[in-house]
Parts: C-alpha cells; structure tokens; sequence
C-alpha cells in the first residue's frame, strides 16, 4: 500500500496547475479524451457506424429513442442504453449510463496523462527526468473495459482459451484501469514537481 | 496494491467511495434473479441424472447477469407494409403461423433479446433465438403439469448455446436440450411447437402479405437494426466450450437438426435445396423434409398426419456438441 504524504499531494496538486497553465494542455486532454471516448464506444459497440447501415429506414433522421425504463438497476446496467440515436443512416449511437461514465471518467485520466506528459516534455523544465509515456499502457486495460457489455466480443477477438479468464475479471477491469491510470497520473505529477523543484527559478512549487 | 491519493483527513472520503464504487458495481454485476446452483435436486423423470449433473456443471456464464439480455414481455406487431418500411427484404427473420396467423419475428431485433414471451389463443408460447448458435426454436409455455410459465435469459451459456430459466420454477433449460437441467423442473421436457423456419423478410411476405411482424416498439430503447456479433456467423471456430466437436463441416454451416426419441438427424442446408423432399425416419419415426422454395426453408412433417414437427435451423457444432451421434442426411 503507498501513503500518498500531504506534502506529496500539495506538489502534485501544484504540478497538475503549472501543466493547465498552457493551452496546449487543454487542447492535447480534451483531444485524448474525445478520442479514448469515441475509441471506447467503438468497441463497445455502443457507437455504430456501417456504412451499409441503412439505418434511416422507417425512421426520420435524426431520431432520439430514450430509455423508458430509468431505474436505478437500468442505470447501472451495461447493457441497458440510456437511449438510442440514429443520427444518421450509417451511424447509431446508444450507450448505457456506466459506458457513458467509463467513457468520460477514463477518457479525462487518459486525458490529463497525456497532457502532463507532453507538457513536461514541451516545458520541460532543467532537471525534467521526462514522465514517460506508460500512462499510455495504463490505459490499455480500459480498453478492455469496453467490453463489460458483450462478452461473446471478447471472444470474437481473443478465442475461446481466453473467454473464461476474461469473462470472470471483465467487472473488475474498470475499477482496475481506473486505478492504473490514477496511479500513472500521480507519480507523473510528483516527478514533475520534484524535478521542477531542483531549479527554484522555475519551479512551481515555489511559485506557489 | 491501492494507492492512497489522499492525505490523512480524506480517508473517510476515499473508503466511503471506494465503497460506494465497489457496492454499485456489485449491484451492477449481480444477478437480478437467484437461479438454482448446479447439483441438488434429483432429476423429475428419475433417469440420466448423472447426464443432467454433467451438463448442468458444465454451464458457464456468457456474461450478462438473468434477464440481463432483456426478453419482449408485451410483444406487438405491425402490419407487412409497415415491417417493409423498417426493414430490408433481405432481413432474416423467424416464422411461423400459430392460430391461423403468420408471424414474422426480425433477427435485427431479437438479437437484442433472445426471447419472446407470447400468447396465442389463450395459451402460453415463447420463441427463443439464440445468435451464437443459430437457433430458434418454439417453445409452448405450459409445462408437464399444466403450469404455465413465461422464460428468461438466465445469461449463461451450455455448448455456447442460450439457457433459459422458468419464471415459475427458476429451472434452467438449454435451448437446444429442450430439458431442465437443474432446478425443481430438472429432467422434465418442454412442449416444442413445430413448423417454425428461418427465411428473409422479403420472401416470407410474398407468401404471406397478411402476415404481421415483430414491432420495433418493444418496452426497451436497443439499437435495432444492427449486430452486435460483428461476422461471427461466418467466421471459424469455436468460441465459448462445447463438449463435443466435429470437422466434417464449418462449424457455422447451417443444418436443419431433428431429433426424435433420442435419435438425432441434420440435414444440411443448402444441400438439401437440390433434393427438394426426401423421406427420413428418426427415432422410428416416419417423416418427411421438404425443401419450401418460396421460402429457402427446409420443412420436415409427420408422414402420416402432415404436421409440422420440431426441426430448426442450427449452426452444425452446436448440433453436434449437443448430438454427438446425429446421423447427417447424405
């Protein structure tokens, strides 16, 4: 178990503002997590796009289906959309609340990754060991997550050796990834600041 | 290995989410219906137990939790006219005529649920498709002693193929067993209702434009229209474990599966559209295949009485994963 010391998280803290002092860092985290968001609907197959859909017979174009049962237990369902939407008539969109939050949740940690990584690399300040990119590997596992809905995909992709093994740990996998990539944000950030803090000139603790 | 990305004062914080993070998961993740564990009750019939056990433990889970994969409660229809503005005639729907009307039940939309419960003149039925198999199959909802029941997906899988359970009993019945394998009714066989063929929406409205079709209008919000099985009906393999497999053909080939006083027959599919009728006899029993053209559907009636029995469309591993000793029609 790693204690994260007060200290700790106030130079993480301050690290995280020094990155969202630049522009460029909002722009490369919304972008990660518009992408990881799309990307992850994708798989999960809660964004469909066929373009031999045919999607707009019988119905006008766009149309917004909600979900007529909204109880707590439809809410938590991965396999319940929250609505469908035929936007166009190769392209559905019908999520399930938890997809929607996985989505947004590990989209922003992939996000703010990203955008610590890169800045630390753009901005680097003197002493910058450079953060790495294994965020990136962090992020992996919640691809899988994408998953939760439809095992039969997983096994579409990974065989049959691997459908109990993956069957069994698919509702641990985004706690799980959630977590990595916590992790990863946080040791970035740490790094960040204490190499920051080797130049006082530049640091952003002292600034702060 | 938990990180602790709080300081001291934010502990209660942390463990009251990580908590909250774990219950609704569990909420999530947990069955909405306590179905039966493998073992227990003996068989209802008092024979092949050992049969029924081996089966029963090996069920695995395809995933979803019960009722997960949600069936059509209320089903409604729409006309022909106005199944043809929703759906392309290549659609691949199920059919069959009870009570004297023609039903038509798309794979676009039944592939979000595996089961429908119905009730035609007054009497209980259900039709299952299950997509990793290939196969739908009729059921009556009354079962041996006049009890009548409505199904559910139990979201486990036997041979990568649907198991249901009763709303009465909880029993869980593979589809293409057709018996309960665990649970009060185990041992006991479902009232299969014959006639039921797999053809496109295009030729079964010819021949039957007073027929009505399976309206979108389900009480669920789902992505009809499309497939969530990307190319899995023709891809190769195995996926979730059968207990018996056979290369004689693609696993995904289409046969025609009767079974008859435990004798097994498939015919294949596109084979047998050459030959037209052939006379068959499984388990003793005189029958008769007949190619429908109009449809593209095999057909197989009693010889004598010229009714409909029970033979469906199946994807050949799954037949022979649950007949390992099918004869197949040369």
């Amino acid at each position: 178990m790693v204690r994260v010391q007060p200290q700790d998280r106030r130079a993480a803290l301050t690290a995280l503002r020094w990155t969202f002092t630049s522009r460029r860092a909002w722009a490369v985290a919304t972008g990660l997590l518009v992408a990881y968001a799309v990307l992850y609907l994708l798989i999960a197959k809660a964004l469909i796009v066929d373009p031999a859909g045919g999607f707009g017979r019988g119905v006008r174009l766009p149309t917004l289906l909600l979900a007529p049962d909204l109880s707590l237990r439809s809410l938590l369902s991965w396999l319940d959309p929250l609505f469908v939407l035929y936007a166009t008539d190769t392209v559905v969109l019908a999520p399930s609340a938890p997809a929607i939050l996985t989505a947004l949740v590990l989209g922003a940690l992939v996000g703010v990754n990203g955008a610590v990584g890169i800045e630390s690399l753009v901005r680097r300040p003197p002493a910058c060991e450079g953060t790495g990119a294994w965020w990136a590997a962090a992020a992996l596992p919640s691809f899988l997550a994408s998953f939760s809905c439809c095992a039969p995909t997983v096994l579409l992709l990974l065989g049959a050796s691997a459908a109990g093994a993956v069957v069994s740990v698919i509702p641990f996998v985004v706690p799980a990834a959630a977590i990595l990539l916590l992790a990863s944000l946080y040791w970035s950030l740490r790094r960040l600041a204490r190499t920051i803090t080797l130049d006082r000139g530049t640091s952003p603790v002292a600034a702060a | 290995m938990v990180f602790l990305l709080m300081g001291g004062s934010m502990k209660l914080g942390r463990r009251r989410f990580l908590a909250a993070s774990g219950a609704a998961i569990a909420v999530a993740c947990a069955p909405r219906v306590d179905l039966p564990p493998a073992g227990g009750a003996p068989s209802a019939s008092g024979s092949a137990a050992d049969e029924l056990d081996e089966i029963s433990q090996a069920i695995t889970s395809g995933g979803p939790p019960p009722d997960g994969i949600p069936p059509v409660e209320k089903p409604t229809y729409v006309s022909v006219a106005e199944a043809s503005k929703q759906w392309r005639d290549d659609a691949v729907v199920d059919a069959f005529t009870i009570d004297g009307q023609a039903r038509a039940y798309p794979r676009f939309i039944t592939v979000w649920h595996e089961i429908v419960n119905e009730n035609a003149g007054g009497k209980p039925i259900t039709i299952t498709y299950c997509p990793l198999t290939g196969s739908t199959v009729v059921f009556s909802g009354e079962l041996a002693d006049g009890r009548t029941t409505t199904f559910g997906t139990s979201g486990m899988l036997y041979n990568s193929n649907l198991v249901m359970y009763d709303r009465a009993t909880k029993s869980m019945w593979p589809q293409l067993f057709g018996v309960a394998v665990r649970g009060e009714r185990k041992g006991e066989r479902l009232k299969e209702i014959g006639g039921a063929v797999t053809t496109t929406l295009g030729r079964w409205k010819a021949k039957f434009p007073d027929g009505v079709v399976l309206s979108r209008d389900t009480g669920h919000a789902r992505a009809y229209g499309t497939w969530p099985y990307g190319d899995y009906d023709s891809a190769s393999g195995v996926i979730f474990p059968v207990r018996a497999t056979d290369a004689r053909f693609h696993q995904r080939k289409v046969v025609v599966g009767v079974r008859m006083n435990g004798a097994a027959l498939a015919i294949p599919k596109a084979e047998f559209a050459q030959r037209r009728e052939e006379k068959i006899e499984v388990g003793g029993r005189e029958l008769v295949a007949r190619y429908d053209v109009d449809l593209d559907a095999v057909r197989v009636l009693d010889r004598r009485t010229a009714e409909p029995v029970g033979a469906y469309d199946v994807m050949w591993f799954a037949w022979f994963a649950f007949n390992p000793k099918t004869d197949v029609l040369r």
